[in-house]
């Protein structure tokens, strides 16, 4: 999975928010407010990390079960799909 | 602040650079300023910024006032200093002497809750030519104040 091209991630009052830059905003025009977890896996992603790196990832920094981390991290993923964000 | 709301004096510095790069933002303006066109809750407008064109008499433009104030007025002319004259549409003074650089942006595109409203149909010429046409605007003004003084004084109310 890969982020595309154009999705940042900027700080607006000291929140995490995705915004398109250039050709990606004609396609996405507003902000994604991104939680610390939503930043979390925003940074894999960005590094090209796949499903199965994500859930490692944040079994690894979150004290929280197998379970449960997929089923968010399904939810965030399909998130960005809908906004057509991931390719 | 609500749900993915933000103050835009927090915002404006990720919006410019949005809109520098060429990009498109897409905002839900607050206030009544612009009515009856844009409708808050109900509108959100799609702003631009094209250092070339530049925000044209007729734009709706977003712009920075000295005090801080964001603003989204209309662009009723260009003055040859370059400054511009704006104008809420629900407003009938004129705000002289805004500068070039404080526009941020303006709107390229404008929409009814999901449906575009487009800004090229007769239906928005013909409010450009009526509504837009400031001496219009006051003489209806006029006329609805008188009316409501009639009321008033028919109905025997202070």
């Amino acid at each position: 999975m890969k982020i595309k091209n154009g999705f940042v991630v900027r700080s607006i009052a000291g929140e995490s928010v995705v915004v398109a830059l250039g050709e990606a905003s004609k396609n996405f025009n507003g902000i994604i407010k991104l939680n610390e977890t939503g930043r979390f896996l925003w940074d894999k992603l960005s590094e090209g990390a796949e499903t199965e790196e994500l859930i490692e990832a944040i079994l690894t920094e979150y004290d929280i079960d197998r379970e449960t981390a997929e089923a968010d991290i399904m939810r965030f993923v399909d998130t960005l799909k809908g906004a057509n964000i991931l390719e | 602040m609500n749900n993915g709301e933000f103050y835009l004096a927090d915002a404006i510095e990720v919006i410019e650079e949005i809109l520098s790069g060429g990009g498109e933002f897409r905002m839900y303006p607050k206030g009544t300023s612009m009515l009856p066109l844009i409708v808050q809750g109900r509108d959100s407008v799609v702003l631009e910024r094209n250092f070339e064109r530049g925000a044209k008499r007729n734009d709706i433009a977003f712009y920075r006032r000295d005090n801080g104030q964001f603003v989204l007025h209309r662009v009723m002319k260009i003055c040859d200093d370059g400054t511009y004259v704006m104008c809420g549409d629900n407003q009938t003074a004129l705000e002289y002497g805004i500068k070039r650089e404080q526009i941020i942006g303006y709107v390229s595109r404008l929409y009814r809750g999901d449906k575009e409203f487009s800004l090229t149909s007769v239906k928005y010429r013909l409010y450009l030519l009526i509504w837009c046409f400031m001496p219009y605007r006051r003489l209806e003004r006029f006329i609805k104040g008188k009316l409501r003084g009639l009321k008033r004084r028919m109905l025997g109310k202070k």
